[in-house]
């Protein structure tokens, strides 16, 4: 599915740097109070992050079927955005897209530090849904009650069971792709806390300044934060991985300053 | 059911003087049958009072037996009764049946609009000794839509009812339609309860009334799709109920000579579920028979789909589809509609008609076995999508051949010169193919 | 690390420790860090445990799989990101992860999903290493597990028409890790300098693979035969680490035309599949006849005369045989 996003992407490079960013931008999420589960939340978030941070307008629609609707992707398929006539899923996708507006972040960046933050995205990404799809699908007690309602709500009920069936596979799948599927929860709880431990240390190396890269925000900002704030913020039966995370005081702090600056939910409690 | 012969005024005796009396049915053969599942048939042989009537009933019976469904073929013997308590001008009829055997199996290829597909059936006939069959069919085809069926039915012909024909049915499957116009495709999966009967208040007339439960999964079939169709992906729930009312006073399936064929489908969806809306198409035929051979025939169909209060989105794959070999032939399938980003979609109304001329082949009259199966046309098509005026509907002309297809489908091949068409048509001018039950 | 460990691993090919990546990235972090194991090539994958090599072997314990041998290697002292520096030991890590998701579904895709590519090399390539019943259906094990993988990474399912398999995103994704990782290597011996890393097992492992192995299709080798230094990599590895190791079936036959030394592997591979499917319809023959004489009544009496020569009584034998006549 990506690949035609890709090939649009080529096929359209050269158009699309010319025209600009389309006012009618839709994000294309499920219902973020009643269905969204922690690893499609913290997606969204992410993504929500980056164009804020680009200052690009957009709307949201909340969607019961986001899922399907979506043109696919290698982990939740959401969020998706229409812009124009182009339909891109998930992070990566719509980062490149936007990078070919001329209106990215991270610009600011030379060559080589640029593959070093892609490559800390994709670790942020990697490591943060599969503990996230690991803690909401594999721990019985999250999954029986939060994530199975959660999913169901949109369906009458014998499609609920089916959905909600239908999903927790694809999630199992997803993990053991990843090879994550053997994994036990301290080993979660570790690989957490190491990606954690790389981000801080990450965070540190430019101690006087409230990004990642210095002065200014890039998609590693944007995807940490969507992450590391869902985390923090979603209630769960079993809050393992925020207390993994609570233990990484930069990074708290850290959300909290982009949640500030960008969003002003303040939800995220001292 | 029971007619007055005709009398051959040159038989040297008339049967219908020669006194006859019903002493004894006999029904053999019933193995797994229970007995009182044939006990009708017997009903009107103990009526006859005469040789004739009684030969009547006899072959009445024994198509009844067989509409009963548990015999391959029935046989009638005929004989004087004999024993104690026979009467004079007594005899004794026994209807000899040879039932089914356990399991049949059937297996066949389908071709479809762009497709060709494997069917497969497999039926135990009479599983409960009253009639109670249940089949399970299979089709597997080439672009990998694999459908489904577990059927189990019932016919009450053997109760009071018997006039009326009442039957019931219950059904599993697993469905997909492709609409590849439009690029997405419906998987659905679900149950039908079917009850069929007919009624004969002057006019007789087939009902069948169904309540069916479904899922129904609306996914893509390529990348670009318009985001208006995309809003319908997913699964969903529809309950829903149908009635369906027939009239068929034809002579023929295929080619009628002359006869109305007249049925109408109402959809009532949302008892429960996630989809409603209401349903309702009508379906008209007339057929004229003119000189020669020549048959005049006239066909109308018109589709209403609407909200219900309900309603939040109306279903994608319940809208109808105008153009196509089935419909307004010299426009491909769907493309006589309403279109969203170049993509054509299905309309919430639609009409169309068609006028045809139906002619036997030349020099039938020396393949006279073949020629039956063919005939030659002339039609001119009128139809249009979301609207029921004619200022800018679709038209279309021109002339085929047509093939019987086993007593049901059609499978017609024409040459199409659409006349009228919108801007945004898929037309098809030339030779179109089309296969079906139901043309218009 | 205790004596007499062995680590089980499939024989390699085409100069190469070995054919399979798990296995390599295993390899790689053993020899990295010069634990002292031997290598058994020539083991039954079936009995690891989970049915797959890799699996390392210390007394009676085993251990499965990369994420299980190198844990234990951690624990015993050889962890392979030792020498590096804090920052580099963090970006080693991403690095690591980050290849995993631009060339695993592309490895498993060309390797495993590609109906061409695993029906004339890869299948051979597993089977040949899988004691005969099992090497009829091991290797779908492969493929059936590359099925979830390009479904999850690729988006499309190989068991579609080859028409719509989108590989496209895959072989372009594949291409510019390759540059990048070209670029990053530079001129230095191991991607972080003078020490190696994970991130030079894991890069060494798809590489050299996909580098070396002869598929009909395979649009990334020559895109990697491009990049001197890393070939330079590849062979360097090869040659200084995997010096005992490495194996070439058609090492005798290098006096040959280079064409011809790279179509022979899988001919002969080819051979010998269809020797053992030639061994299996005569076990298969030799089977049916039997039971066919079972049938007739014919191989009862065979062993009933059969048995009776090892009993006592030698009269019944004899009766017995006059009953046969």
């Amino acid at each position: 599915m990506q690949t035609s996003q890709y090939l649009n992407q080529m096929h359209t490079a050269d158009k699309l740097s010319e025209e600009p960013w389309p006012e009618d931008a839709t994000l294309y999420q499920p219902f973020e109070a009643e269905q969204i589960l922690l690893p499609e939340n913290a997606s969204c978030l992410a993504v929500k992050a980056y164009l804020k941070m680009c200052n690009l307008p957009f709307g949201i629609r909340s969607c019961a079927n986001a899922e399907h609707m979506s043109p696919g992707g290698r982990m939740t398929k959401l969020p998706f955005i229409r812009a124009g006539a182009f339909i891109f899923a998930e992070f990566e996708p719509i980062v490149n897209f936007v990078e070919q507006k001329d209106m990215a972040i991270g610009s600011f960046l030379d060559e080589d530090a640029k593959s070093d933050m892609r490559t800390y995205v994709s670790l942020v990404e990697n490591i943060f849904t599969m503990a996230e799809l690991y803690i909401s699908f594999k721990n019985e007690r999250v999954y029986k009650e939060v994530t199975a309602p959660r999913n169901g709500i949109v369906f009458p009920w014998p499609l609920s069971m089916m959905q909600n069936y239908s999903k927790r596979n694809n999630a199992l799948r997803l993990l053991k792709v990843y090879q994550w599927n053997d994994l036990d929860i301290d080993d979660v709880i570790e690989k957490v806390s190491k990606c954690c431990e790389t981000l801080e240390y990450k965070l540190r190396e430019s101690p006087d300044t409230p990004f990642f890269y210095g002065e200014m925000p890039c998609e590693l900002d944007a995807i940490a934060f969507g992450h590391l704030f869902s985390i923090l913020t979603t209630r769960l039966p079993n809050m393992a991985l925020a207390q993994t995370v609570q233990k990484f005081k930069h990074l708290v702090s850290f959300c909290r300053f982009i949640d500030e600056k960008y969003f002003q939910t303040r939800c995220l409690q001292d | 059911m029971s007619q007055t012969p005709p009398k051959d005024p040159n038989s040297k005796y008339d049967l219908s003087k020669i006194g006859a009396r019903v002493d004894r049915v006999n029904v053999n053969g019933l193995l797994r049958t229970h007995n009182d599942y044939v006990l009708r048939a017997a009903d009107g042989l103990f009526k006859a009072d005469n040789f004739q009537d009684m030969m009547i009933e006899a072959m009445a019976a024994k198509s009844y037996l067989h509409e009963l469904g548990i015999f391959k073929d029935v046989s009638v013997h005929i004989d004087i009764s004999r024993g104690a308590d026979a009467t004079p001008q007594g005899y004794e009829i026994t209807l000899k049946g040879n039932e089914y055997s356990r399991i049949m199996g059937s297996a066949g290829t389908e071709i479809g609009q762009n497709e060709g597909s494997l069917r497969t059936e497999l039926t135990i006939p009479n599983v409960l000794g009253r009639g109670e069959s249940i089949s399970l069919q299979g089709s597997y085809s080439s672009t990998r839509a694999n459908d489904l069926q577990l059927k189990f039915w019932k016919p009450f012909f053997h109760t009071r009812f018997r006039e009326n024909r009442p039957e019931m049915s219950f059904s599993v499957f697993r469905q997909t339609d492709r609409y590849d116009i439009s690029s997405f495709q419906t998987t659905n999966l679900g149950y039908l309860v079917d009850l069929s009967a007919h009624t004969m208040l002057g006019v007789d007339l087939t009902h069948s009334l169904q309540y069916e439960n479904s899922i129904r999964d609306v996914s893509l079939l390529n990348k670009s799709v318009p985001i208006a169709i995309r809003d319908h992906c997913g699964p969903k729930l529809a309950s829903l109920l149908r009635y369906s009312v027939i009239f068929d006073n034809r002579d023929s399936n295929v080619f009628p000579t002359k006869g109305v064929l007249l049925k109408s489908v109402n959809e009532y969806c949302g008892l429960g579920g996630n989809i409603s809306y209401t349903s309702s198409t009508a379906h008209g035929e007339v057929n004229v028979p003119l000189f020669a051979g020549l048959v005049a025939q006239f066909c109308g169909r018109v589709g209403v789909m609407k909200e219900t209060k309900k309603t939040t989105i109306l279903p994608i794959n319940n809208l109808f589809y105008c153009g196509g070999p089935l419909t307004l032939r010299g426009f491909k399938y769907g493309g006589a509609g309403p279109v969203v980003d170049g993509t054509p979609i299905g309309a919430q109304t639609f009409w169309c008609t068609g006028a045809h001329l139906w002619t036997p082949l030349p020099f039938a009259g020396v393949f006279k076995g073949l020629a039956s199966h063919f005939r030659m046309h002339f039609f001119y098509n009128m139809g249009n999508s979301n609207s029921f005026n004619t200022d800018n509907m679709r038209s279309a002309y021109g002339m085929g051949i047509a093939v019987k297809l086993a007593e049901r489908a059609r499978i017609e091949l024409n040459y199409c010169v659409p006349v009228r068409r919108q801007n945004t048509d898929k037309v098809l001018n030339g030779f179109q193919f089309g296969i079906g039950y139901e043309f218009v | 690390m205790q004596l007499g460990s062995k680590l089980h691993v499939y024989k390699g090919e085409w100069g190469l420790p070995t054919i399979d990546f798990e296995c390599m990235r295993v390899l790689c972090l053993l020899r990295f860090t010069r634990c002292p194991v031997d290598v058994e090539t020539n083991s039954n994958p079936l009995r690891s445990g989970a049915g797959k090599l890799p699996y390392l072997q210390i007394g009676n314990d085993k251990f499965i799989g990369y994420k299980e041998i190198k844990r234990v290697l951690d624990l015993e002292g050889y962890p392979v990101d030792a020498k590096l520096s804090t920052k580099q030991k963090h970006l080693s890590a991403t690095y690591t992860n980050w290849v995993f998701t631009q060339l695993h579904a592309y490895y498993h895709y060309f390797l495993y999903g590609e109906p061409n590519n695993y029906e004339t090399t890869t299948r051979g390539l597993y089977a040949k290493r899988t004691p005969f019943p099992f090497n009829f259906y091991y290797p779908s094990t492969y493929q059936r597990e590359a099925c979830d993988v390009v479904q999850v990474l690729g988006g499309f399912d190989i068991n579609d028409k080859l028409e719509k398999h989108e590989s496209d995103y895959l072989v372009t994704n594949a291409k510019k890790c390759v540059n990048l990782l070209s670029r990053k290597l530079g001129r230095k011996v191991w991607f972080f300098g003078d020490h190696f890393s994970e991130l030079d097992a894991i890069v060494y492992s798809y590489l050299s693979i996909i580098s070396k192995i002869t598929l009909p299709n395979n649009p990334l080798q020559n895109h990697i035969k491009g990049c001197q230094n890393l070939l330079n990599f590849i062979s360097r590895i090869s040659r200084d680490i995997f010096r005992n190791e490495c194996y070439s079936s058609v090492k005798l036959t290098k006096s040959f035309g280079q064409s011809d030394s790279t179509l022979t592997p899988s001919e002969r591979k080819f051979m010998e599949t269809e020797l053992n499917t030639k061994i299996a319809a005569g076990i298969g023959a030799a089977l049916a006849m039997g039971v066919f004489a079972a049938w007739r009544g014919i191989y009862t009496q065979l062993t009933r005369s059969s048995t009776d020569y090892d009993g006592i009584d030698y009269e019944d034998d004899e009766l017995d045989e006059e009953v046969l006549e």
